[in-house]
């Protein structure tokens, strides 16, 4: 059955994806299941791509954009103070994280979420599903070099974001 | 104080996680009943409700057996509640709930959705990104009458913003109808609704939108007038459309006024067997401007539900396909259906007053841009320069072909760069814009709407190839885009000299336009197959040909053969394509759609593009030949008589 194929090969990094952009595992929910939703609407198109990961993850975050009011009301009506917290359930902290505080860490993840939308898809996207440059390219449409200098300028305003907040604290 | 961080290092840390889903993929009948609410209400029920049906019960299935591997029912899990049913009230935002996202830049899924309209009826949805990310959505609805005739269409094209609200939105446009969903605007937003064929609607296009608001109305229950008004951004009435149409005799006629403009008229009347149809259209005193005679062709059937209403199944396959499974309406009888043909668009002859005609073959109906059939609507925009959707001057045609001839004279197709540039005017309508996301790029820019002015422009292009020993090679190209090439740059480089393509490591393109008030600097690195820059001005592209698309002479022969043929006309290989299938566009133009989606499914292209030898001055013809499961065919002619 594809529909359990493609829950079987997709669903981790589509969750993954839909967590990290709407930072509420309601919402991430929601998210996730709609874009099977979705997906299991075009089974006979999907059967015949080579990625359908991928094409996962372009529903997913083109249904993310159209709600993305939507979500950002229920944020304010049920605000979240703490970005993600369930992530770090469980984890031990590695080398890395004891290179980086836990204050780096939640600044830097605010940043990302503050981040316009176009540059916030494509962080998520490359350092939370891990995908490649060309993958993001394929799954949003845009050229590689439109991918790589978005990253870019992503990765300037999170530091400067960073830097800034370093400085009020100072 | 200051501190910088590892920022990718730290990047990876703050967003890697290990979480998988806890979500139960579970749905309920009344959900997706509500969901159908808006924005799409009457979408088609039998299709949505049958794959949740199969969805409810094989995901259930899935989670009672754990087939879900790998993803255990942890402290996570949520059954998904659905909330109260959330009616959108004017004047918040649209959300696109039930837009089927396609990879940008695709074309629709062919029919998407029909069935419970008493009659077919089409709807997709066009969501595509132009490359910032933009998004845009062209929605399409097209109802059929028992013949298989277009009784109604409404298309809206309309953006989303970085907050996922709608913009701004085209107008819809009406052909003919006797009422369907439609969409509205309100408090500057576009809403989708149901309506009652006796409306009002009210189009207000906001900021960066049309620059003019809309309204329509449809006088009475039958939908025998139809009264639409535009405004400029001051209220000041502009156009009016006044369209009568007799659904009973499949006539309608339209009426266009531009103030200070043009007026028009066109009336269309279809045949009692429906495999032809006759557009006329009339200037603003009466005088017939020209006649188009639409052939059509049955290319296969749909089955159709008896009643208008939804119906289900329980064991048909997800999709919707009545033909197999046990169908049922909605309230447990069993559903009977109608067999009614498909009709394909085969062919438009125009005739004009003058005497002239004009033949252009292979549109199918859902072609939304065929360039004749929009005539009526680029009209409404009389106040275009440039009707962008006027054929292709044969003489300017002629000259394209002459230049892209000299161009490739010599140069093997595999050895070579190419690399394209366009430009077009500033101001790009919707429809404009629709194509110029779909990447077409020869006729588009043609039909696209570029004024004489611009295209004077100087455009000089500077190509950088890096070589393999890491040195360098730059080749300088003046164009002065005034020479008969249109809105179409195009170059070839000979790479054998340099080693052949694989000696190539990079190539960059620094173009620079001049003389269209503005001037930009474009640089592409080319790491990849191919690389596309654009604005509203221009686009460019530049890649690399792959190899793959070797025409060697045995082949040229063989497509010449098929030519002649199916066609009985000598032809001349002018531009192939191999392109990965979302960027196969030409279809769009040439118009063996099922072909065309077929190739598209395989997922790679390989076409080839022949210039036909009409033996007359007078006649342009193309042609694109595609291989198709082994087997080369034609996917589609255009043919320009002057």
């Amino acid at each position: 059955m594809i529909q359990e194929e493609l829950v079987s090969t997709c669903a981790d990094a589509v969750y993954r994806f839909c967590r990290s952009v709407t930072w509420r595992r309601e919402d991430a929910e929601d998210l996730f299941q709609d874009t099977f939703f979705s997906a299991f609407r075009q089974l006979r198109r999907i059967e015949k791509m080579d990625s359908p990961c991928g094409f996962l993850l372009s529903t997913a975050a083109y249904l993310w954009r159209s709600r993305k009011r939507k979500y950002a009301r229920r944020r304010d009506i049920a605000p979240e103070t703490e970005f993600a917290p369930e992530l770090r359930q469980g984890s031990a902290p590695s080398a890395e994280e004891e290179f980086f505080s836990q204050e780096e860490i939640t600044l830097c993840r605010r940043m990302v979420e503050e981040l316009p939308d176009n540059y916030r898809l494509l962080v998520v996207m490359y350092y939370t599903n891990g995908l490649r440059v060309n993958e993001i390219a394929s799954a949003l449409g845009i050229p590689p070099g439109t991918v790589k200098s978005r990253l870019s300028q992503a990765r300037s305003m999170i530091e400067k974001g960073m830097v800034s907040e370093y400085g009020k604290e100072a | 104080m200051e501190k910088k961080p590892d920022m990718d290092a730290l990047l990876r840390r703050a967003l890697q996680s290990d979480e998988t889903p806890g979500v139960k993929l579970m749905v309920s009948m009344q959900r997706k009943e509500k969901r159908t609410r808006a924005p799409l209400p009457r979408r088609v029920l039998g299709v949505a409700l049958t794959a949740l049906l199969v969805l409810v019960c094989g995901l259930g299935t899935l989670f009672v057996t754990g087939a879900l591997q790998g993803r255990k029912a942890t402290e996570g899990d949520v059954e998904v509640v659905v909330p109260p049913e959330e009616e959108t009230p004017r004047g918040e935002p649209f959300y696109f709930d039930d837009i089927i996202p396609t990879t940008p830049n695709n074309w629709p899924q062919g029919f998407g959705a029909r069935g419970d309209y008493n009659g077919p009826y089409d709807e997709w949805e066009l969501p595509y990104t132009d490359g910032d990310g933009v998004a845009y959505v062209l929605s399409r609805t097209l109802l059929y009458d028992a013949a298989h005739m277009p009784l109604f269409r409404t298309d809206a094209y309309y953006l989303a913003d970085e907050n996922g609200q709608v913009a701004w939105g085209a107008y819809p446009n009406i052909v003919a109808g006797v009422g369907s969903s439609a969409f509205s605007l309100a408090d500057g937003l576009l809403y989708y609704e149901n309506a009652n064929p006796a409306w009002v609607e009210r189009y207000y296009a906001p900021l960066n939108g049309p620059e003019y608001m809309f309204e329509k109305r449809i006088n009475d229950e039958r939908g025998v007038a139809l009264t639409e008004i535009g405004y400029d951004a001051q209220g000041k009435e502009t156009k009016r459309v006044e369209s009568t149409y007799n659904i009973d005799r499949l006539e309608t006629g339209r009426s266009v006024y531009v103030y200070g403009a043009l007026l028009y008229r066109f009336a269309m009347q279809y045949d009692s067997a429906g495999n032809e149809s006759q557009r006329t259209y009339y200037d603003a005193d009466g005088v017939m401007v020209y006649r188009d005679v639409i052939s059509y062709k049955i290319v296969s059937t749909w089955l159709v539900p008896v009643r208008d209403e939804a119906v289900y199944s329980e064991d048909a396959p997800v999709g919707g396909d009545y033909t197999q499974g046990t169908w049922f309406y909605q309230d447990g009888t069993p559903a009977t259906f109608l067999e009614l043909p498909i009709y394909e668009r085969t062919k438009i002859t125009r005739y004009m007053a003058d005497g002239k005609v004009y033949e252009q073959y292979g549109m199918s109906q859902w072609n939304v841009r065929h360039p004749w059939y929009e005539v009526a609507d680029a009209l409404v925009i009389a106040d275009s320069p440039i009707n962008p959707f006027a054929p292709i001057p044969p003489e300017v045609c002629e000259s394209l072909f002459a230049v892209m001839r000299d161009s490739i004279a010599g140069y093997p197709f595999s050895d070579s760069i190419w690399f394209c540039v366009t430009y077009r005017q500033k101001t790009v309508y919707l429809t404009d814009a629709f194509t110029r996301q779909s990447g077409f790029r020869s006729n588009t820019d043609y039909d696209g709407g570029f004024s004489i002015e611009q295209m004077k422009a100087q455009i000089d292009m500077w190509l950088t190839m890096t070589l393999a020993d890491g040195s360098e090679r730059t080749e300088n190209l003046d164009v002065q885009a005034e020479d008969g090439m249109g809105g179409w740059c195009q170059m070839w480089i000979d790479l054998g000299p340099l080693g052949g393509p694989e000696n190539i490591q990079a190539a960059s393109l620094r173009v620079v336009f001049g003389g269209m008030g503005e001037r930009e600097d474009i640089v592409m690195e080319v790491p990849d197959a191919w690389e596309r820059y654009h604005n509203n001005w221009y686009d460019a592209w530049l890649w690399l040909t792959p190899k793959a698309a070797d025409l060697t002479e045995e082949l040229d022969a063989a497509l010449r053969a098929l030519l002649q043929e199916q066609l009985g006309v000598d032809a001349q290989m002018f531009w192939w394509i191999d392109y990965v299938a979302d960027e196969f566009v030409a279809p769009v133009w040439y118009a063996d759609t099922e072909l065309v989606w077929a190739l598209r499914d395989a997922n790679r292209i390989t076409a080839y593009g022949y210039i036909i030898n009409t033996g007359s001055e007078n006649r342009c013809m193309q042609a694109v030949l595609g291989l198709f499961n082994g087997e080369w065919r034609i996917v589609g002619v255009v043919d320009v008589m002057e």
